[in-house]
């Protein structure tokens, strides 16, 4: 493939991600709940890991239902200590997430010494790498996001009632659990079709950090909206760019830092002008 | 005879108790409210207040029956609107007064929710009958207590509903607001719909309402202000 086209792949499938995940991350803001992003990011290495070794695949297709599976336990397992335990929501993030992060990385090294062959090409997982990426695997990855991009479109207008004001939702005969259980399964998807480029440890600043920085600029959910697919096609062809024209540079965390850079330019840019959106 | 009763009350509470774990919160409550009725319901806190409009609301399970014009409450609840507490919600929530008091149009059940010119007509009356015409464009955030207060009222107006259970709407809101807030609750029932308020201050109870249900240990007592408070209304 040439050079042109690779970038034109890797371009067109981290847009499409960034702007998927950034909706996403725009409705878990609205839920209050934006941890969850980051819960499912470290919960999908373990099931990684296992797919790896039960089926000896490094494509998406053979990893993916393992990653699902165990990115919904790893929240299911957060969720179950703030019911039952009592934990506060955060804390017991950050325990769920950890724990899986800390069984993934076993897992990791069980590959890489344990005679199942090379780990070579999992590590995109730890850390993403958006060059490795095959045009067929960008194709199933869209198919994924006009998901997404559909649930969005026909549910947004339910989902921004429900987390308004769930007891009332649920007065006039709406559903919270279901909205809860669709935001968790875009999450999921967002979260695994993503990581191969944004690598666990930054895929949740491709779901968070657009909505920031919408805040900070916009007030009102509609203008958000487009705001954070702004934001985000502005970050991913930056990243992009800078990973082309400097060797050696990755694309994943370049778009952090811009996404980064732009919510730290809001933030003074609010501070200066002390506008309080 | 029996059947002409129910069906003449907008609200009918037979044997309700409720219980969270061993405590009982409501014990054998009992009581019914007529169409066209505005009732206070008061109690100490803890007292059941809320738990009585959950319950009614089938947002806490319970024992008994509730029934809204004879039927459960879940059957007709189009014709049901709930009032929370304006505390219950996060009031940085990037909405217009116009996107809340539109959400009382939403219906469930629909794969998306469009807005019909009805729709429409009934969220514009909504905003007029609450006095919120000049705030319907400003963000919810910057709405004071007693400006929010009304906007919840506005979003179960639109609603259109016959029934309306309110939790504690006067709470912290000035004596201005207080009576722009009973002007709305006094033309809603001069529309014929049915009201059911809870309400913690006795003084402000004893000035705007005829009949009062009062909550105590899980027990309700129902009547007029003067059989119940032993005050007379001012």
């Amino acid at each position: 493939m040439s050079e042109f086209a690779t970038i034109f792949w890797v371009l067109a499938g981290l847009t499409l991600m960034g702007m998927a995940s950034a909706w996403t991350g725009l409705l878990l803001s609205l839920k209050g709940d934006v941890l969850s992003g980051d819960v499912i990011a470290h919960g999908v290495l373990p099931g990684i890991a296992l797919s790896f070794i039960g089926f000896e695949s490094k494509e998406i297709y053979y990893l993916m239902p393992g990653a699902l599976l165990s990115g919904w336990l790893t929240l299911e397992a957060r969720d179950w200590l703030v019911r039952q335990a009592g934990i506060r929501s955060d804390t017991a993030s950050a325990m769920a997430l950890s724990v899986s992060y800390g069984l993934g990385i076993v897992g990791m090294s069980y590959i890489r010494y344990g005679g199942k062959g090379s780990q070579s090409g999992l590590d995109r997982f730890l850390f993403g790498s958006a060059a490795t990426i095959l045009p067929e695997e960008i194709l199933f990855s869209s198919l994924l996001m006009v998901l997404i991009l559909g649930i969005i479109l026909f549910k947004w207008k339910e989902i921004f009632l429900i987390y308004f004001d769930k007891d009332w939702a649920r007065a006039v005969g709406f559903n919270p659990n279901r909205a809860d259980r669709l935001l968790t399964l875009m999450t999921l998807i967002c979260v695994v079709t993503g990581i191969q480029m944004a690598g666990v440890v930054l895929m949740s600043s491709f779901l968070i950090a657009p909505a920031v920085v919408a805040s900070i600029f916009v007030r009102h959910f509609y203008q958000r909206v487009f705001f954070v697919a702004l934001v985000s096609a502005v970050a991913v062809f930056a990243g992009s760019w800078t990973s082309a024209f400097f060797s050696n540079m990755p694309t994943g965390p370049w778009v952090v830092v811009y996404l980064s850079l732009m919510a730290f330019g809001g933030m003074v840019w609010r501070r200066i002008f002390r506008h309080s959106v | 005879m029996a059947s002409n009763e129910i069906i003449s009350n907008a609200l009918e509470i037979h044997s309700l108790t409720v219980r969270y774990g061993n405590t009982i919160a409501l014990h054998q409550v009992n009581a019914s409210l007529k169409v066209g009725e505005m009732v206070a319901l008061v109690g100490y806190n803890g007292s059941g207040k809320s738990s009585l409009m959950k319950a009614i609301l089938n947002l806490t399970p319970f024992e008994g029956r509730i029934t809204a014009w004879g039927k459960s409450v879940s059957e007709v609840l189009s014709k049901v609107a709930y009032v929370p507490q304006r505390a219950a919600v996060d009031w940085k929530y990037p909405a217009t007064v116009k996107d809340i008091v539109s959400m009382g149009r939403y219906q469930p059940g629909l794969f998306t929710q469009r807005t019909s010119s009805e729709d429409a007509k009934a969220v514009d009356s909504a905003i007029v009958q609450a006095g919120l015409q000049d705030l319907q464009h400003r963000m919810i955030g910057e709405l004071s207590g007693g400006q929010q207060q009304r906007v919840f009222i506005a979003r179960a107006m639109a609603r259109q509903a016959d029934l309306f259970l309110m939790d504690e709407p006067f709470a912290g809101v000035d004596m201005k607001t207080e009576d722009a807030i009973f002007d709305i609750l006094q033309s809603l029932q001069k529309q014929g719909k049915t009201l059911l308020i809870i309400h913690h201050q006795i003084d402000q109870v004893i000035k705007y309402f005829e009949q009062v249900w009062k909550l105590q240990e899980g027990k309700l007592e129902t009547g007029s202000v003067e059989a119940i408070l032993g005050q007379r209304n001012k």
